[in-house]
């Protein structure tokens, strides 16, 4: 692997094409890319399940994306012979889907038009709903294993209040890696606030591009300053998102749409670049605020976190 | 569901051939003919479930016993047996799983011939069947829970047909090349998810007039 530590917070860099660094994203998500930053993630625990969830609502949103996460003895574990993670709102019930197979991240969106309401998440044993693609008669044909040992885990979680980015404004055009990128924002703070940029730069001479996943932990004060160097650095490289319950932040920002999409490209190594402003053209920054607010792990798993967000969204650019 | 053993009838239908043999050795044909074929066939499911499986293909062997009543019309008599044909291996929310089916038909029908001259003959037949499908599934789970697998049969009604041309090897025997398919419809008829199965093949075959 090439990837190298600097002081940059948990930042990681693609030399690819659109779709591959997205793909990436995903790698990076579902642990499949291995980086020297790579840290041990105390909410994994080493023994027996640990499950991570969260369920989020943009703003303005009736709509709630829930994503999750498995593992055990400390490894990913997907969900399989009839296991399954089902999402309930006060609207509807759904199956999260994983994105790709035998992966053991999962996904999905759910009618919530109240948002005071709690999401409920819990792991059933449906053999035949999981199986309900399949074009022959599932009635007919099983082998059933038999429900795995998380089944019956069940939780719930609320939502802080909604955050509303008020700065800067979308588009803002940012020519200087020195220039000062000031965000605020509304609504009152609740237990996490976190940001997560998803970056991509093009190139004057090359029609090749750049997209990475930046994620930091702020305080949620209703403003932060950073300079726009601090997320599309001179000489690239360093650090992953480093801990689980910023994948899973991720990993609902970014569009299943879009990693479908890269998905199609197939696989792409990590290496390491330099982004110099003279070779840019320029840069699309997608903030995201998640502010979280922490539930509860029910009985029956190890370790893992559970948490019901809110999130707002801006774009800038950095033109140099 | 009761079974049936194609290969039973077909053991007192060759005693009877056996005495007829006699008979055309001495030049008479009787109109009955039997013949043999080999063949290589695609399998293709249909439903509208939102997957669709691609079995490989099947090769299958097909007997059949004919009775002429006059120069271009034949009743067509006989069994084929599709031997087993497997999907790839696919993914879902519940694990990896792959199937494979294979079948046995009886058939009954017509043949209509036309002779081109006194060598080559062309043909088409057509005729309803009754099949036995058998279907099974390998499914695993990751090597987190234990895989196994599971089977099931279905009988039914279906139709065939195929166009072929023969052509005389000697004065009793005949080659015949075939393409031909066999349509077995409502397979698990009764179930959530019933499915037709078309097979469509070529056939090399031998065919014996006594």
């Amino acid at each position: 692997m090439t990837f190298k530590k600097t002081e940059h917070d948990h930042f990681v860099t693609f030399p690819l094409l659109l779709p591959a660094v997205v793909l990436s994203a995903v790698l990076l998500l579902s642990g499949c890319i291995e980086t020297e930053s790579d840290t041990p993630d105390s909410d994994i625990s080493d023994t027996g399940v640990s499950l991570f969830l969260e369920a989020n609502i943009p703003l303005g949103d009736t709509l709630v994306q829930v994503a999750a996460a498995a593992y055990e003895d400390g490894s990913p574990a997907p969900l399989t012979g009839g296991d399954v993670l089902v999402a309930r709102t006060e609207s509807e019930e759904k199956a999260l889907l994983v994105f790709e197979q035998r992966d053991n991240y999962y996904k999905n969106t759910l009618i919530m038009n109240n948002p005071d309401t709690e999401v409920e998440l819990e792991v059933a044993f449906d053999p035949q709903g999981t199986r309900s693609d399949r074009w022959y008669p599932t009635e007919e044909l099983l082998v059933d294993p038999g429900p795995g040992s998380i089944v019956g885990f069940q939780a719930s979680m609320t939502f802080p209040e909604s955050i509303d980015i008020t700065g800067p404004v979308a588009n803002t055009a940012y020519s200087s890696r020195s220039d000062e990128l000031a965000l605020q924002w509304l609504g009152s703070a609740s237990d996490e606030l976190v940001l997560i940029s998803y970056n991509t730069c093009f190139f004057e001479t090359s029609s090749d591009q750049i997209s990475w996943v930046d994620s930091r932990n702020i305080t949620d004060d209703q403003s932060h300053t950073l300079t726009v160097g601090d997320l599309i650095p001179e000489d690239g490289v360093v650090e992953t998102i480093n801990t689980t319950g910023n994948l899973l932040a991720a990993f609902i920002q970014l569009s299943f749409s879009l990693f479908f999409e890269a998905f199609t490209f197939g696989l792409y190594e990590p290496e390491e670049i330099v982004i110099p402003s003279s070779a840019l053209e320029y840069c699309t920054l997608s903030i995201s605020l998640v502010r979280q607010k922490e539930g509860t792990l029910g009985e029956g798993v190890s370790g893992g976190r559970v948490v019901g967000s809110r999130s707002d969204k801006v774009v800038v650019e950095y033109r140099p | 569901m009761k079974s049936f053993n194609v290969f039973t009838p077909l053991t007192l239908l060759t005693l009877l051939l056996f005495t007829l043999t006699a008979h055309a050795e001495n030049g008479l044909h009787s109109g009955l003919s039997v013949s043999a074929a080999v063949g290589l066939s695609k399998v293709d499911i249909i439903n509208d479930a939102p997957t669709r499986p691609d079995f490989n293909n099947s090769t299958y062997l097909q007997l059949n016993i004919n009775y002429a009543l006059n120069e271009w019309f034949e009743i067509d008599t006989g069994i084929i047996s599709y031997q087993a044909s497997k999907t790839e291996k696919m993914t879902d929310l519940a694990g990896t799983y792959q199937l494979a089916t294979s079948a046995n038909a009886l058939q009954l029908g017509g043949r209509f011939l036309l002779n081109f001259d006194n060598d080559i003959r062309a043909y088409f037949r057509l005729g309803g069947s009754y099949y036995r499908v058998n279907l099974e599934v390998n499914e695993s789970f990751d090597d987190i829970k234990e895989s196994g697998k599971d089977s099931a049969n279905s009988s039914g009604k279906g139709y065939y047909y195929g166009v072929g041309i023969i052509t005389n090897a000697s004065k009793n025997l005949e080659i015949q090349m075939e393409y031909s398919g066999q349509h077995l419809t409502d397979v698990f008829e009764d179930s959530s998810r019933p499915f037709d199965i078309r097979y469509k093949g070529v056939t090399l075959g031998a065919r014996y007039n006594f």
